[in-house]
């Protein structure tokens, strides 16, 4: 038995019915945390907002055991399981990756931590904390974390052969800003959930990092105000506004609360990103605007440069690069709406133009 | 009295010798020959941009022939050559009658004309013809490429015509040139490295030099050399 939960924009997620059984509660407890942040956030912002965000979603306890009822295979089963209870879902590849017997060691599972331990000084607690925080790991066919190595996420522009059948990613050269480095490309759909998690990782675990050794050296910025290189968050934030929270990684902060005790707060209230990074970087988080904060993106992704047929419904006309202001026309047809539907322009590469009282410009976007 | 006997013959005699020595040399004077001569005899001129030379000591001036690859014309005692296309020769100007030879090369831009010699450009001396060429627009900067063909690719222009921003919505980078003059009221070819910053991903970086390279009824080239040497270019419709 599947519910399916539909958001703007007819899209739909779903989630193994046993997570509605065995969280109702908690998903109503989780409703009502999402509806204000804590009120140790207001009147901050930046270095100081990162601080209190650290203090109030850190983990209060970490998962040691593999196996039981509180161990990792468990709890992925919880939240990456498939609908018929026998498999992880596999992310990464087209292998399967099914349960252990008897809550044993499943074959073919490896969990990926997606920033890897030692971009943090082995002396330090966090070397071992980041290996278990749920947050930063996935389940993943055996033998992908040793292909992704160290290398960060990014877009990757020249691809290597991968030696694993049916890879999902892409591991290769691409560029941060103007350095080229090796980077792994998630698959679309959980781009914005890696963003995510790396926002959350550099919150709650600044300290011990390795900044110039690790991540390749475009990750992390010689300024730890900033925590990431300009170029680096400008990458996360594509990620993060373009693949919103989905109802599943809404589903994973309501199960990895029940065991680590904490939340990854850019999955409750995304505008934190763009107050840390964004748009709004150095603006306060005021006591009478709390609503600012709990904006969700979902539903109003903004422009992005392709789209599927199958997956997206619409084309959001609004950028951050737009002024609000601006009319559009599309393939040279001007656009009254604030959206136009893919299945009206179908697969190909279209033209967008937009004019306002102060910008004029264009991009071209794919739908496949 | 006998000091002041000594002083004057001694001065007496000096007088005798300096205006003997200025005898002799009217004795050797000879007719001032006036020449007419040029400001400089061998020229470089950017592609798109006029040079000047100054011809001294002429009443009347001539321009003998003409040329594929500069428009020559005459303003008064200064000839001006215009660089049209990539070339070399020689001219010849008649300053009142005296052939006067000037070389000239025309080149495709500054930093071509340095590839040419000792560059640090890797002697690469088509690059800004190819550049040219290229009508789609796009921010280059050394081996990244960011076009309009790409999905994705976000190009803007105020429409004062000051900032120009091409930004990734794969990637978030974003370029941006900000001039005090707008871009297409720039002097072809003159250098506005100091009425301009560019910014990459938000970080202004050092700028050797910026030129506005081409324009058409439709388009900019815009070229920039960064102080380590990094070569950017901006394509823009405008």
């Amino acid at each position: 038995m599947l519910h399916e939960y539909e958001v703007e924009g007819g899209m739909k997620h779903k989630f193994p019915s046993i997570l509605k059984l065995s969280f109702a509660g908690i998903a109503y407890s989780a409703a009502a945390e999402t509806a204000a942040p804590p009120s140790q956030w207001m009147g901050l912002s930046g270095n100081d907002l990162c601080v209190a965000v650290a203090r109030t979603n850190s983990p209060t306890n970490y998962v040691t055991q593999y196996s039981g009822d509180t161990g990792f295979y468990e709890i992925f089963k919880l939240t990456h399981g498939d609908d018929e209870r026998e498999c992880y879902i596999n992310q990464f590849s087209s292998s399967i990756i099914p349960y252990g017997i008897d809550g044993g060691a499943p074959d073919n599972f490896e969990l990926l931590t997606i920033i890897p331990p030692h971009w943090w000084n082995a002396v330090t607690v966090n070397f071992t904390s980041v290996s278990r925080d749920l947050y930063n790991l996935i389940p993943s066919p055996e033998g992908f974390p040793t292909i992704k190595s160290d290398a960060p996420p990014g877009v990757v522009e020249n691809e290597e052969t991968s030696s694993i059948p049916g890879l999902k990613c892409r591991m290769g050269i691409g560029s941060i800003g103007t350095c080229k480095v090796r980077l792994w490309e998630p698959p679309d759909e959980i781009k914005g959930d890696v963003a995510r998690c790396l926002m959350y990782m550099a919150i709650v675990y600044p300290n011990g990092l390795r900044r110039f050794e690790s991540g390749n050296g475009i990750v992390w910025s010689e300024n730890t105000d900033e925590i990431f290189t300009p170029a680096y968050s400008r990458q996360l934030l594509v990620w993060h506004r373009t693949d919103s929270p989905s109802m599943d990684e809404r589903n994973r902060n309501d199960v990895f609360f029940q065991f680590q005790g904490n939340r990854n707060p850019f999955v409750d209230y995304p505008e934190l990103a763009e107050l840390l990074w964004g748009n709004r970087m150095g603006e306060c988080l005021l006591e009478n605007n709390e609503d600012d904060i709990n904006t969700s993106t979902e539903g109003s992704t903004p422009l992005k440069a392709i789209y599927s047929l199958k997956d997206d419904n619409r084309i959001n006309l609004y950028s951050s690069y737009v002024p609000e202001d601006a009319s559009w026309s599309v393939d040279g047809v001007p656009v009254k709406e604030n959206y136009i539907l893919t299945q009206s322009l179908g697969v190909g590469l279209h033209t967008l133009r937009f004019n306002s009282e102060t910008w004029s410009g264009m991009l071209n976007i794919e739908i496949r | 009295m006998i000091k002041i006997g000594h002083t004057f013959k001694l001065i007496i005699i000096i007088i005798a010798l300096t205006m003997g020595i200025m005898s002799c040399d009217k004795k050797h004077e000879y007719p001032v020959v006036v020449r007419p001569y040029l400001s400089q005899y061998q020229v470089e001129i950017p592609l798109g941009q006029t040079v000047e030379i100054e011809v001294y000591d002429a009443n009347v001036l001539n321009v003998e022939g003409t040329s594929r690859y500069v428009d020559i014309s005459v303003d008064g005692s200064r000839i001006l050559l215009y660089g049209k296309a990539i070339g070399s020769g020689e001219i010849v100007i008649r300053g009142d009658g005296t052939p006067l030879r000037c070389s000239y090369e025309v080149y495709g831009g500054i930093d071509d004309k340095e590839d040419s010699g000792n560059s640090d450009n890797n002697g690469d001396s088509g690059e800004i013809l190819r550049e040219v060429e290229d009508r789609t627009p796009r921010f280059t900067y050394d081996s990244q490429k960011f076009t309009f063909e790409t999905p994705g690719n976000l190009f803007a222009l105020s429409k004062d015509k000051r900032i120009l921003l091409v930004t990734s919505l794969i990637t978030g980078m974003e370029a941006k040139i900000i001039s005090q003059l707008p871009l297409t009221e720039i002097s072809l070819s003159s250098d506005i490295s100091t009425d301009c910053d560019i910014q990459i991903n938000g970080i202004e970086i050092g700028i050797k030099e910026v030129r506005l390279i081409n324009i058409t009824s439709d388009r900019i080239w815009i070229r920039a050399e960064s102080t380590d040497h990094s070569i950017l270019w901006f394509v823009m419709e405008i």
